[in-house]
């Protein structure tokens, strides 16, 4: 693209401000729906129109967050909450990847587990929580196996498959310079689907988070999952309502860490191999 | 050339292949040599086996009967259709693939893989990754990678044709030239009958499947031997292109 030097025309002068409009258009849109919603939300909870005690409003689960934050309570949860679903995508991604490596290493082993992994991957995992819970315990472990599992299968099911489509050529490259299978899976396989095993790693994150609110639920103990089966047997939705609000600003900020560290690695291309 | 020294001697080659629904015979019978320095092509019809056989003197596969020797230590070089680099390396790291994987004396090959990168340009994109890269010039990194393990035998697989014409042509010369520089035997299959005739000192032409040498021609020009581009300029390039194109007898 070659960028013209000197004077800037008109067109373009008249194209950069439309452009610049454009986006702050956008964004005002978006924060104003927010902020429309809420506003919606508290004045219609305010004129009665809706009943606060059910529908919370967001006042008062903003009340609710600055109580939970003043009897340090919600630092508690929010660990407990943050550290299972760490240890579950963590745990999911690379699990899946040695299983995957094993795969690719034995065909033998791939064709002999194939009707397994499928038959494992259309299971909803969550009907093994029970299970889990019985045999580990009613506590974090049973949560973090419960959130592994979810992501556990579909991991290996993925990273395989791009293990298996990884370019021939290149595998045809090394093999000609006399590389052996472990040669081709170190040189090639891996590092060609980094991005695969990343992508992986970020679907695995959602996967976790339903995994440990499920795991929560059906334990009990401690967590925002915790807090917001808790808060709706107790009816206290503005309980409920700060904990979900919670848990989206944290989930969200953990894909975006994870999207930002995804990014540094795929840009420097170099770290690997 | 007989005299010469024989670099690749290929005897009574035949491969079939096993699949689900029967044999595949798809090299019968053959037997060529290769001298010390000399640029052979193998052209064809596609689909007649012209890779597998590359890939069988590669060591890639075994040949179900026949057999080939190669002189010397028998080291080869393998330029693919697609530049194949790495791009999660930089460009003197994709170079030194070979070197890493066939081990011992890294610094030495360092050095002939620096040394060649300087010779043929690409010192100042060492540090590039692939992407940054014209197709031109990622092909011109591919042989310095091949070159790098120094091999005594080069095979070229379709080596120019994933690029566009124009490109095609420039790349040609310079991937000749460069061969030449480095005093190079190589084997290149294609099915572009210009450019097997516009590089080579031979061409092999081969039948479709089951392929058998259909016949071989020793391609001389009277001007002498100039640059690929410059040979298709010459009288008898279009004399050995009419030949070979009614050797391959395409049928649409």
């Amino acid at each position: 693209m070659s960028m013209s030097e000197g004077p800037v025309s008109p067109e373009r002068t008249a194209w950069l401000r439309r452009r610049r409009r454009d986006r702050l258009l956008v964004r005002s849109a978006k924060i104003g729906l927010l902020a429309g919603l809420l506003l919606l939300w508290e004045t219609a909870a305010r004129w009665g129109t809706i009943d606060p005690f059910i529908t919370s409003s967001p006042s008062r689960f903003t009340g609710s967050i600055l109580n939970l934050i003043s009897r340090g309570e919600l630092w508690q949860h929010l660990s407990v909450t943050t550290f299972e679903v760490v240890c579950g995508f963590l745990g999911g991604t690379v699990l899946g990847t040695l299983i995957a490596v094993a795969l690719w290493c034995s065909p033998f082993l791939c064709r002999v587990l194939e009707p397994y992994l499928v038959v494992l991957n259309a299971l909803p995992k969550i009907a093994l929580g029970p299970i889990f819970i019985v045999w580990l315990g009613a506590g974090p472990l049973a949560i973090i196996v419960i959130a592994l599992s979810i992501s556990l299968v579909v991991s290996i099911l993925e990273v395989l498959n791009g293990f298996l489509s990884t370019d021939r050529d290149m595998i045809r490259l090394v093999e000609s310079f006399g590389a052996g299978r472990l040669g081709v899976l170190c040189r090639v396989v891996l590092p060609a689907n980094l991005p695969t095993i990343l992508s992986s790693l970020k679907i695995n994150v959602g996967m976790s988070w339903v995994g440990v609110i499920v795991g929560e639920f059906l334990i009990s103990r401690a967590g925002l999952g915790y807090l917001v089966v808790y808060g709706s047997q107790v009816f206290q939705l503005d309980l409920v309502m700060a904990s979900v609000v919670i848990l989206s600003v944290v989930a969200a900020c953990m894909y975006f860490c994870i999207q930002w560290i995804e990014q540094r690695l795929l840009r420097r291309r170099g770290v690997n191999g | 050339m007989s005299e010469q020294n024989i670099m690749v001697q290929v005897s009574n080659l035949a491969l079939t292949y096993q699949s689900a629904e029967g044999e595949i015979e798809a090299i019968r019978d053959l037997s060529f040599s290769v001298a010390d320095g000399e640029f052979v092509s193998v052209i064809g019809p596609s689909g007649c086996g012209k890779s597998t056989l590359l890939s069988i003197i590669a060591g890639l596969l075994s040949p179900t009967a026949g057999e080939i020797r190669l002189a010397g230590d028998g080291s080869i070089g393998y330029m693919l259709q697609k530049d194949s680099l790495f791009p999660w390396r930089t460009i003197r790291r994709n170079v030194l693939l070979g070197a890493e994987i066939k081990g011992g004396g890294l610094r030495a090959a360092e050095e002939y893989a620096d040394s060649l990168l300087k010779t043929y340009g690409l010192w100042e994109f060492r540090d590039c990754f692939p992407g940054q890269l014209s197709g031109g010039m990622r092909q011109r990194a591919a042989l310095i990678r091949t070159l790098a393990v120094r091999p005594q035998l080069l095979l070229l697989d379709e080596a120019f044709s994933a690029l566009d014409y124009q490109t095609r042509l420039a790349v040609a010369d310079d991937i000749y030239s460069i061969i030449r520089r480095e005093g190079k035997t190589a084997m290149m299959v294609t099915h572009d009958i210009s450019e097997a005739v516009s590089l080579s000192d031979r061409v092999i032409v081969l039948t479709k499947r089951p392929a058998v040498i259909k016949s071989i021609y020793d391609i001389r020009f009277a001007a002498g031997r100039k640059s690929p581009l410059q040979c298709r300029e010459e009288p008898e390039f279009r004399e050995y292109f009419n030949q070979i194109w009614r050797d391959i007898d395409v049928h649409v």
